[in-house]
């Protein structure tokens, strides 16, 4: 009865696992989706102002966001309908290498890793700073903090399977990483004192101090120039990512990465809870 | 502290609506799962007890593998590989509701084939003795006394349900924690969303379980 039991169990897995591959590999991803009219792009909407959620608004133009309207323009200029799918920043990545979807927008920096398992597309940014990446921190603990040794044996926090986790671990070494799914949830975390610092974006990191008063922005920062961001596509969909290079560089040349930084940083402005209505 | 104490009260203020849009996806979900679970439990359970031995075995296997794994790695599975093998159920919101239902018939045909065995074996050896067949033992003496038993414990299922489908808010599928997610992500908010989910997550099961208990006494004001 035992030994059946387990047969069958490891049946079921089989008959499930041998599904996988059947993703249709006759045809490549553009044909597929110039031929259906239908781009899908998945994006894990909690980072704005990258990719989030409109709260006042509903279905697929809710999801709003500087590399949403990028997304809308690689379908415009595709002529077919843009699909945003919503998910988690990890499952994000699942979708694109499991062809789940046709494009991964989700504020992906290149990185070795990412371009064995995945195409990327050349990359974009939408503005210059100075201090790209660093930390944040209690306002009380600010001074302790005065070079990036001092964050070592303490706790870091950094989002799973983001740019941040692979500076905290090549240039604070001798501190703990403590992986969070969300940002948000590492700065509850940061605030009730379950971790020392917060490895983030500095313009993220500055809209969360806005609202919490008791954190901020560290003086020390990761020692980092950003190459942009990527789009994602499934391995071996290279037409499609020669495509999405094009357009993306028609954008840039036309100036709509300084037009989208504007239009959302309105749009972020009026959403705030201490904004006139 | 008190920054949070406004902050929540500005985030209900702006954007309360969205609490109530969550709520209204939690229950229908929930329904959806236990109302649907139900029927594909009561099923697996009648397969379990099956002459033909196959079907036994499928059964079992299935439940073991559903509550031998985590929910979340279920949900996961159904809303990648789903739609890859029946490319018709191409949505979310179906993708994730299987998943649960699955999931949730898995745990419903242990609960009624807890409750069956709860029934005394002398009512069944009564039962046979007067003449009754084994489909009449079961539909007239067997079943109306398990139903005390399973109710209650259905109706559980349920509360656990509405906690459970707080993990579709992985895929933004629009639960209360979806909106914890859209207001946290928009607006730099962490605490402040998350406290009101938690108030109302709380009211939900609280008047539940309150109602639970109610009809339990009910129930057993018969025996």
């Amino acid at each position: 009865m035992m030994n059946n039991r387990r047969v069958c169990a490891i049946l079921l897995t089989l008959a499930l696992a041998c599904s996988l591959p059947f993703a249709a590999l006759a045809e490549t991803r553009l044909d597929k989706v110039l031929s259906s009219g239908k781009l899908t792009v998945a994006t894990s909407p909690d980072f704005a102002p990258s990719e989030f959620i409109d709260p006042t608004k509903t279905g697929q133009e809710a999801i709003v966001g500087r590399e949403m309207l990028l997304a809308r323009y690689i379908a415009a200029e595709l002529g077919v309908e843009l699909v945003i799918e919503s998910m988690d920043f990890s499952a994000v990545q699942g979708a694109v290498a499991q062809a789940k979807v046709d494009l991964g927008i989700s504020g992906f920096s290149p990185t070795p890793e990412r371009a064995e398992s995945m195409e990327l597309s050349d990359s974009y940014t939408f503005e210059e700073v100075e201090h790209e990446q660093g930390f944040l921190v209690l306002k009380a603990d600010i001074d302790k903090y005065a070079a990036l040794e001092d964050f070592a044996g303490k706790k870091i926090a950094a989002q799973n399977g983001s740019l941040q986790q692979t500076l905290v671990t090549t240039q604070t070494p001798d501190a703990k990483i403590e992986l969070i799914t969300s940002l948000n949830d590492a700065v509850m975390m940061l605030i009730t004192g379950k971790v020392d610092a917060l490895a983030t974006a500095v313009t993220v990191g500055e809209e969360f101090a806005a609202n919490y008063p008791d954190i901020q922005i560290a003086n020390t920062y990761f020692d980092y120039r950003s190459p942009g961001n990527v789009v994602m596509a499934t391995k071996g969909e290279v037409e499609l990512i020669a495509k999405v290079n094009e357009i993306i560089a028609k954008a840039v040349e036309e100036g709509k990465m300084e037009q989208w930084v504007e239009e959302i940083a309105e749009l972020t402005e009026s959403l705030a809870i201490n904004s006139e209505e | 502290m008190s920054v949070v104490i406004q902050n929540t009260g500005k985030v209900l203020q702006r954007y309360g609506y969205l609490f109530l849009d969550g709520v209204k996806y939690t229950l229908l979900l929930s329904v959806i799962t236990v109302f649907f679970g139900s029927i594909l439990g009561s099923l697996l359970c009648m397969a379990r007890k099956a002459r033909i031995m196959p079907l036994r075995w499928i059964a079992t296997a299935y439940v073991e593998l559903i509550r031998g794994t985590p929910v979340l790695l279920q949900l996961y599975f159904f809303y990648f590989l789903l739609p890859e093998v029946l490319p018709f159920l191409d949505d979310k919101f179906l993708c994730i509701s299987i998943a649960l239902v699955f999931n949730s018939a898995a745990y419903v045909s242990e609960i009624i084939r807890a409750g069956i065995q709860a029934v005394d074996r002398g009512q069944t050896e009564a039962a046979r003795s007067l003449g009754m067949g084994g489909g009449q033992t079961m539909l007239r003496i067997i079943l109306p006394q398990a139903v005390k038993n399973i109710l209650p414990a259905l109706c559980n299922e349920f509360v656990m349900v509405i906690k459970e489908t707080s993990l579709a808010s992985t895929f933004f599928i629009g639960d209360l924690m979806t909106q914890y997610r859209v207001i946290s992500g928009a607006l730099y908010l962490v605490i402040e969303p998350l406290l009101v989910a938690g108030a109302i997550y709380f009211i939900l099961t609280f008047t539940l379980s309150k109602c639970i208990a109610a009809l339990e006494r009910r129930l057993k004001a018969g025996d």
